[in-house]
Parts: structure tokens; C-alpha cells; sequence
């Protein structure tokens, strides 16, 4: 009897701690397929696509509400890898009010940037850090395509900067209907980059400035 | 009754981890008189003797290179101020060579970037370069960190000087910075007579050639840190094996180009040699550059456009005052030396 009761003690709680929570999934895909790494996508364009490494920054996620309140997560930075399935799935607290729109950074803001050594998806140990000039690497994108000529056709998108007037970060304003299920549409980037032209950024500038600006426009609310 | 009783247990449990956990002996940074305030954020790092330590040992201690056999202390010796003499370009491990001077490290609270090309932005954040570059120590954060996890002595001293047996790049950083941070010399002769101190005084020819510095160098070289900051282009030829354009790499800007850090003055008599790519081994070298050497370019700084013309006397000069910049007291600080980390 004791043990049944721990049990719906135990399953309350958990049963509680399901309701409090608001899961904001981000959905890497190629047109309506999951992105996979190593799989071959054709782009609407032609151009035959791997993609063999994907990690990006989420920062400073904010939830508003049709009632007009809004939930700033605190400490706000995600690190996104493809090649760990729950770093996509970032869990805030929820609410009863209806969502109006989320809104999120896609990088990491000029103020952790500046401040020295930082812990968490922020170490400087997780590969998205740059050491000769200071910053993070907002998104790494890499894999191959035979319109790159190129050493193996790779190409490889490192996209930083946090100085003006190379501030790659961008500010996403989502509309919210139902879901919370953010899809982030790659056949929508190899649409309108030129792989044969742009396939190597290593560095902050005008080159990472328009990457960075083709990138934000490939996520929505499903 | 059971209940209350592993209540108080727990309660008392508790208490006594409160007692052991590890009391910190904490360092107040001294800013001498007149001088700004430091740049890098100490609230974020306090100064603790126990971190201080660590930074020590962890400086001293080539665990740090990919194949330990180099430490920070390999190219940055206290009895050069901190850099590496002898040695024009900095070495890394299997003898190979870098592109660069070692810098000396002085005063470092005080600087807003670091690197000759001032690409780094934060003191705790400079050493990722040496550490993960591929012409010097070669290793990669995870791996040193993943090292120093596995040693029983560092998770010792993490634990004493943070609180936490658990090493990350984090803490690794800011434990380096712990010791870095207090490498300050503000104990030169010069000093001393700028306190009006007793018995110390500038001889004829430092009086001198204090005065040719304040009307020649002071522009870029400004006390009392002896650098302002800046990067300047100070007409140094390329050199055409390296061609190193300097800060143009970070600013991708024209007006960059050619230009390096300021270094500063302070114990420049035994910081040689001298220049981004240590090319000069004398003072009188440097001296020579800026007296005859000066080659006209586009970004070239605006004081120097017809050099800094010098006699042979005035150079004796201006090298006795800046000898008045060594601080003995600095460089010969126990505090400061290998295995300092060792003592109680």
C-alpha cells in the first residue's frame, strides 16, 4: 500500500512537472525530410548536398504572450548540434496563457563575447570558439557538394563576428499559432546560396553578414 | 521520532560540509597611485591566494602542451620580464616556430586586448592561443582538460581554489588569469622617484633622456603603463619571409595595416629582443630604427614621418632612463617562480 502511494506520489509530480513545461523544438530539415547527416539532398537549384556537420547557437529566447506577458529565459544560450538529438529540444516553463510569438537570437550576443571565459554550451572548449580573434562561431555548417571546387567539394560555413558593422547575430520574431516546433529549412539555403561562388567562411565580415542573413530566414513555426 | 532523528542528521550533515568546505585566503590587487583602473573584471574572478597558486602551477607546468614538453614559462621566464630571450620568434613543441615575438607579460590588468594584433578581447581568453595553436603548445581544451581531471593534484588544488574537484576550461582559464593578472611591476627606479622616495634620484643622463622620451615617445608610450593601447604602424620594412600585416587581420580595415600592439617600456632592458617579430637584439638597434630606419607607408603613425632624430649622446640618454624601468622587485619575485605553488 505504502509503495502504491509513493508511486502516485512520484507520478504526481512528475505528472506536474510535465504540465510546467513548454518544449521548444528545433526541426532540421530538407524541404518536408529530417535532416540527416550524410544523406544526399538534391536542392531546388540542382545541386546534389551532404551535410556533414551542423552545430548553432540559440540564445536569448523569449515567449510572448497574447495576454501581453513575456518569459525571458535567463541565462539564455543553446548550444544546437546535430549530432545530439536533445540539444534540440530546449524546455521552458509554461503557462496557460496562449502564445503570441517567440523570439530568439540565432548566435551569441556581443556581452558573453566579451566576457572572458565562460562555462556551460559557452566553454571555449566546445569547438564554436574562436582564439586568435576573440568570439563565438554563431553556426557551423559543413559537408560537400560537387559544385564546390574545392578540396573533397567541401564546403564549410563558420559564421561569427560580433563587432559592428560585422554583428552576425540575428534576432528572430516568430508568429506562434499552435506548436511550438520550430523547423529550420536547409533547402531553403541552398536555394538562394551559390555554392559554386560561396562555399568557405572562416571568418567575421560582409561574406558572414549576408550568410548569416540567408540563415534567418529558413525558420519558422510549423 | 525516526523521522526527526535523520531530519537532525542530515541537518548536521550539512552544517559540517558547511565547515569543510575549502576557506579561501583572498588577494586584494593593489592599482598604485595615479595609475587607472585595471580593465579586467576581478568581480568575476576574485583574487584568491589558492587560485593564485593554481595559476602558478598550471603556468610552470608543460602538462599543458600536447606532448608535455612545454610550459607558458617556456617562451614567458620571470628573469626576462616574462618573455623569452634570446629567441626572436616564439617556440612551440617538436622545435617548431611561431610568427610572432613572445610578448612580455606585464601589467596585464590593464590592457583592453591582447596579441600583437590585439585580436584577443579578455585576459582570461588569451592563453586558448598558445595552448591550441599548432606551432606552439598544440593541445586542444578538451584534452587538457580531460588531463588535469585525471591528475589528483589538480583536482586538489581546483577544489581548494574554487571549490570544485571538477576542472573546465572555465576554471582553467580563470585560474591562469589568477596568476597572470598579478604579474605587475610598478617597482622601478623610475617609480620610486615618481613617489619621491628618499635617496633615489635620476643621474644627468636619465634626467635626459627622460626628458627626450616625454617629448618623443610619451605620445604612444604614455605612463605610467609606458603604452597607451594604441596600435601603431612604426615603420618597420616587412619582413618578407613572414609577411605579418598585423592588426589588418582582425579589422579586415586598410588603415590596419602594418600596425602592431604598443608594447610597453617597463623592463624593456631585459625584454629583448624587440619589435612584433623580435628582428632587433639592442636597445641602440631599436633606437637606430626610429632615428634613420623609418619606412614611409600610408598607415604610417603620424609622429613618425620624419623619425625621431637622435644624437649619439641623446640615445646614451634616453637608454639610461629606460633602464630606470627595470623593477628587480618584479622580476625576481618568489611569488612569482616556479614552484612557488609548492609552498604553504
Amino acid at each position: 500500500m505504502k509503495n502504491v502511494l509513493c508511486f502516485l506520489l512520484f507520478a504526481g509530480i512528475h505528472f506536474v512537472q510535465a504540465q510546467n513545461n513548454l518544449l521548444l523544438k528545433f526541426s532540421p530539415e530538407f524541404k518536408n525530410a529530417v535532416l540527416h547527416t550524410d544523406s544526399l539532398y538534391i536542392s531546388s537549384i540542382g545541386d546534389s548536398i551532404r551535410i556533414s556537420t551542423f552545430r548553432m547557437y540559440i540564445s536569448s529566447i523569449q515567449i510572448h504572450y497574447k495576454n501581453g506577458t513575456i518569459f525571458k529565459e535567463k541565462n539564455s544560450y543553446h548550444l544546437l548540434d546535430i549530432e545530439e538529438a536533445k540539444s534540440f529540444e530546449i524546455t521552458l516553463p509554461a503557462s496557460k496563457n496562449e502564445i503570441k510569438e517567440i523570439i530568439f537570437s540565432v548566435g551569441v550576443d556581443s556581452t558573453a563575447s566579451v566576457s572572458g571565459a565562460l562555462g556551460g554550451d559557452l566553454d571555449p572548449g566546445k569547438g564554436m570558439y574562436w582564439a586568435w580573434q576573440s568570439g563565438y562561431v554563431n553556426f557551423k555548417l559543413e559537408g560537400n557538394s560537387p559544385v564546390c571546387k574545392t578540396h573533397k567539394n567541401e564546403f564549410s560555413f563558420h559564421v561569427g563576428g560580433y563587432l559592428h558593422p560585422d554583428y552576425s547575430m540575428r534576432t528572430l520574431v516568430l508568429p506562434v499559432k499552435n506548436s511550438t516546433e520550430i523547423k529550420i529549412d536547409f533547402a531553403r539555403f541552398f536555394e538562394k546560396v551559390d555554392l559554386a561562388k560561396s562555399n568557405s567562411i572562416m571568418i567575421p565580415g560582409k561574406e558572414a553578414m549576408k550568410i548569416a542573413d540567408e540563415f534567418s530566414t529558413i525558420f519558422s513555426v510549423k | 521520532m525516526k523521522k526527526s532523528y535523520i531530519v537532525l542528521v542530515l541537518f548536521s550533515l550539512c552544517v559540517s560540509f558547511a565547515f569543510f568546505s575549502p576557506k579561501t585566503k583572498s588577494i586584494k590587487f593593489i592599482v598604485p597611485k595615479g595609475w587607472p583602473k585595471p580593465v579586467y573584471d576581478f568581480s568575476k574572478n576574485p583574487l584568491t591566494e589558492e587560485g593564485f597558486k593554481l595559476g602558478s602551477a598550471l603556468f610552470y607546468d608543460p602538462i599543458l602542451s600536447r606532448d608535455h614538453s612545454i610550459s607558458c614559462a617556456g617562451c614567458h621566464l620571470p628573469f626576462t620580464a616574462f618573455t623569452h630571450a634570446d629567441h626572436s620568434l616564439s617556440h612551440g613543441i617538436n622545435g617548431k616556430i611561431g610568427t610572432r615575438n613572445s610578448s612580455a607579460l606585464i601589467n596585464l590588468a590593464w590592457s583592453k586586448s591582447f596579441m600583437w594584433d590585439g585580436g584577443v578581447n579578455n585576459l582570461e581568453v588569451q592563453p586558448i592561443n598558445p595552448l591550441t595553436n599548432p606551432l606552439e603548445m598544440d593541445s586542444k581544451l578538451p584534452d587538457v582538460v580531460k588531463e588535469l581531471n585525471q591528475s589528483a593534484k589538480y583536482r586538489r588544488l581546483f577544489y581548494k581554489a574554487f571549490n570544485d574537484s571538477v576542472v573546465t576550461s572555465q576554471l582553467l582559464l580563470k585560474a591562469l588569469a589568477q596568476f597572470t593578472s598579478q604579474l605587475n611591476s610598478y617597482n622601478s627606479k623610475y617609480d620610486s622617484i615618481m613617489r619621491h622616495e628618499k635617496n633615489v634620484a635620476f643621474t644627468e643622463n636619465e634626467k635626459n633622456g627622460y626628458a627626450l622620451f616625454k617629448k618623443n615617445c610619451s605620445s604612444c608610450h604614455s605612463e605610467p603603463l609606458f603604452t597607451n593601447h594604441s596600435f601603431q604602424n612604426n615603420g618597420l620594412p616587412v619582413d618578407t619571409f613572414l609577411k605579418d600585416y598585423g592588426r589588418i587581420k582582425i579589422t579586415r580595415n586598410a588603415n590596419d595595416s602594418l600596425k602592431f600592439r604598443v608594447p610597453t617600456l617597463r623592463n624593456i632592458e631585459f625584454s629583448a629582443p624587440y619589435f612584433h617579430d623580435g628582428r632587433v637584439n639592442k636597445l641602440k638597434d631599436v633606437l637606430e630604427h626610429y632615428s634613420t630606419g623609418i619606412v614611409p607607408s600610408a598607415s604610417l603613425a603620424a609622429q613618425l614621418k620624419s623619425g625621431i632624430a637622435l644624437t649619439k649622446q641623446e640615445r646614451k640618454d634616453l637608454i639610461a632612463f629606460l633602464k630606470t624601468l627595470t623593477d628587480k622587485a618584479f622580476m625576481y619575485n618568489i611569488r612569482f617562480r616556479y614552484n612557488y605553488s609548492d609552498s604553504n
